[in-house]
């Protein structure tokens, strides 16, 4: 398993559809927070907050590029999607047995 | 160990001691999938649009991709999920059944939104690290 020293973790930094916009729109190119707010009908106090949200998960990072700060989406931490793979074998192997049963010893 | 861009399906394979008939009814109707799986509006007609209804994590649409009784049923499940049920008939009717789960592309980052949207925040967010702990 992945020891991460992120604050927030992925799963929760996910979980907010606003958060999963931005990471949709940073998938395409860096962005810097005003054009990102533009996006968005939240303020940009807000957007910041989100930001800093998906940074401490590690999905973005903060680069200075003159005089604005741009965000970029980083892969790394979607590793950790595997591990949910991992709870959808255990899912389906629930569901298959269940299955199993209801075939069997289900008689018409 | 698959690269780190590219999640496998998952494919599941297991012997039933049933009927293809009967194991087709158990996977290939509403019925059927609601005793083993979740409650649903599927019907067996190729491009019928259904509902997965799960529960607290909300409704899934689904759309049949593929139907060919009694030995293959597909579908798509949310937005980027594709499941599909595969039916082998063998001796002493017994039926060999196999899912696949497919779908899973974080190079484009659609499984976010799929696993999400989907409303699986909650299994995510509370069922998956119950599980990885556990």
């Amino acid at each position: 398993m992945i020891s991460s020293p992120s604050k927030h973790d992925v799963f929760q930094a996910i979980a907010d559809p606003n958060r999963r916009r931005m990471l949709k729109l940073l998938a395409d190119k860096e962005m810097p927070i005003t054009e990102i707010t533009n996006c968005f009908p939240i303020t940009r106090t807000a957007v910041n907050k989100h930001l800093h949200i998906l940074s401490n998960a590690g999905l973005v990072s903060r680069q200075k590029v003159g005089r604005e700060t741009r965000y970029k989406l980083q892969l790394e931490p979607l590793v950790e999607l595997k591990q949910w793979l991992a709870f959808f074998e255990h899912y389906w192997d629930e569901k298959l047995s269940a299955l199993k049963n209801f075939v069997e010893n289900n008689n018409d | 160990m698959q690269s780190q861009d590219t999640l496998p399906e998952i494919r599941k394979t297991m012997i039933l001691n049933a009927p293809i008939e009967k194991v087709w009814k158990a996977v290939a109707t509403s019925e059927g999938i609601g005793a083993w799986w979740m409650p649903n509006t599927f019907e067996p007609i190729l491009g019928h649009q259904f509902v997965l209804h799960t529960g607290q994590f909300g409704d899934s649409p689904c759309k049949v991709t593929e139907l060919d009784a009694p030995n293959r049923l597909a579908f798509d499940w949310d937005e980027d999920w594709h499941v599909s049920f595969e039916l082998k008939e063998l001796e002493d009717e017994k039926t060999e059944f196999t899912l696949i789960h497919s779908g899973w592309d974080p190079e484009k980052h659609k499984v976010i939104r799929g696993i999400m949207d989907g409303g699986w925040e909650k299994i995510v967010k509370e069922k998956l690290p119950a599980y990885i702990e556990a």
